[in-house]
């Protein structure tokens, strides 16, 4: 269902896959070797917006490691479903200090823009106070600090919620070994 | 090759791949305290580095919210994974179970792990930090909390390397 970036990253950067057949200890090298420089992370944002507000959040990444943004997911709740399906919030993120092999350039970019099948839907509870999604593609950026803004479209009531950006840090020698920007 | 030679080229197979790299899974359930934070211990094993490819979560839902007079179950634990090792948080946050949990319900459907990659070095511990307390400011205005003791089960799947190291 949910299938992950992360996954399929990694699996990318180890030739890792289940059950596949490791002939000998060198290839069991490598893949430790890889995977010590490569560890999927989260971060995440809370959000709770007065109608019609905007919140900016900002998170520093690891430093000497590399953020690859692999997906998104979130949710949020609003006051009892009364937010009317089009009202609901829209998610930026903003890369500071982006990479220079960004295909998204500068700027904040809108999550349904970035990804633009990543449509907040709402995931059968009765009351639709629960709404859930992740980005059904995946797409790769790369930043050392990255800020979200958070925006309230229309609506007359609040709502909170939270947003997961899931990707893969890498370190910061073995981003250039596998051809960074300075690679 | 007749039946009995493959299945013996098989299972040579398998014992040869195994000397490198086995499956392993380590689980624990345990309860998140109503109101409180804390944390859970997993050692890991000496016999090599575990690298983790995923995890699986189930919760239950026991704590409640009310807003509006309408009152509902909810799960507020958040979790957040370390390696004890380096101390490195693999979130910046506790992430809530229920946009991290693969069942996404209590008893729900289950479509497989949440795909995690996180090497350990042999002889780690993986360290689960939760959080189950109600927000210090109630989302919208007017909500009231009644949290209770939550059930957490995580399942961390993956692979160990035998008599490897990367200490």
């Amino acid at each position: 269902m949910l299938k992950s970036y992360t996954e399929a990253f990694c699996q990318r950067l180890t030739g890792l896959k289940n059950g596949c057949t490791i002939k000998d200890a060198a290839q069991v090298r490598h893949i430790l070797e890889t995977c010590k420089n490569a560890m999927a992370k989260d971060y995440l944002f809370k959000f709770d917006i007065a109608a019609g507000d905007t919140v900016r959040d900002a998170v520093t990444t690891t430093a000497n490691w590399r953020f690859i943004l692999c997906g998104i997911s979130a949710y949020f709740y609003d006051d009892g479903g009364a937010l009317a399906v089009g009202d609901w919030p829209r998610v930026s993120v903003n890369f500071e200090n982006f990479s220079l092999s960004s295909p998204f350039g500068a700027g904040a970019r809108d999550v349904n823009r970035v990804a633009s099948n990543l449509v907040f839907g709402r995931e059968g509870l009765t009351g639709g106070t629960h709404h859930l999604e992740e980005s059904k593609r995946i797409f790769l950026d790369l930043g050392q600090r990255f800020t979200t803004m958070l925006e309230a479209k229309g609506g007359a009531v609040p709502c909170f919620g939270a947003v997961l950006l899931t990707g893969v840090e890498i370190n910061e020698n073995e981003f250039l070994n596998y051809g960074g920007e300075n690679g | 090759m007749d039946a009995r030679t493959s299945v013996k080229a098989e299972l040579m197979t398998i014992k040869q791949t195994q000397a490198f790299k086995k499956k392993f899974d380590f689980s624990r359930k345990f309860i998140a305290n109503a109101g409180t934070a804390g944390r859970e211990v997993i050692p890991l094993t000496n016999e090599g580095p575990f690298l983790c490819t995923g995890y699986n979560i189930r919760f239950t839902k026991n704590s409640t919210m009310t807003r509006g007079g309408v009152t509902t179950n909810i799960n507020r634990v958040g979790v957040r994974f370390t390696a004890e090792s380096d101390n490195s948080a693999q979130s910046n946050d506790y992430v809530p179970v229920q946009l991290i949990s693969t069942p996404g319900d209590v008893d729900g459907v289950r479509y497989g792990e949440r795909p995690w990659q996180h090497l350990y070095p042999e002889g780690d511990a993986l360290t689960i930090e939760y959080d189950n307390r109600a927000p210090a400011i109630p989302a919208v205005p007017g909500d009231t909390y009644s949290m209770q003791n939550e059930e957490i089960e995580i399942c961390f799947t993956g692979y160990i390397f035998p008599g490897q190291s990367i200490k």
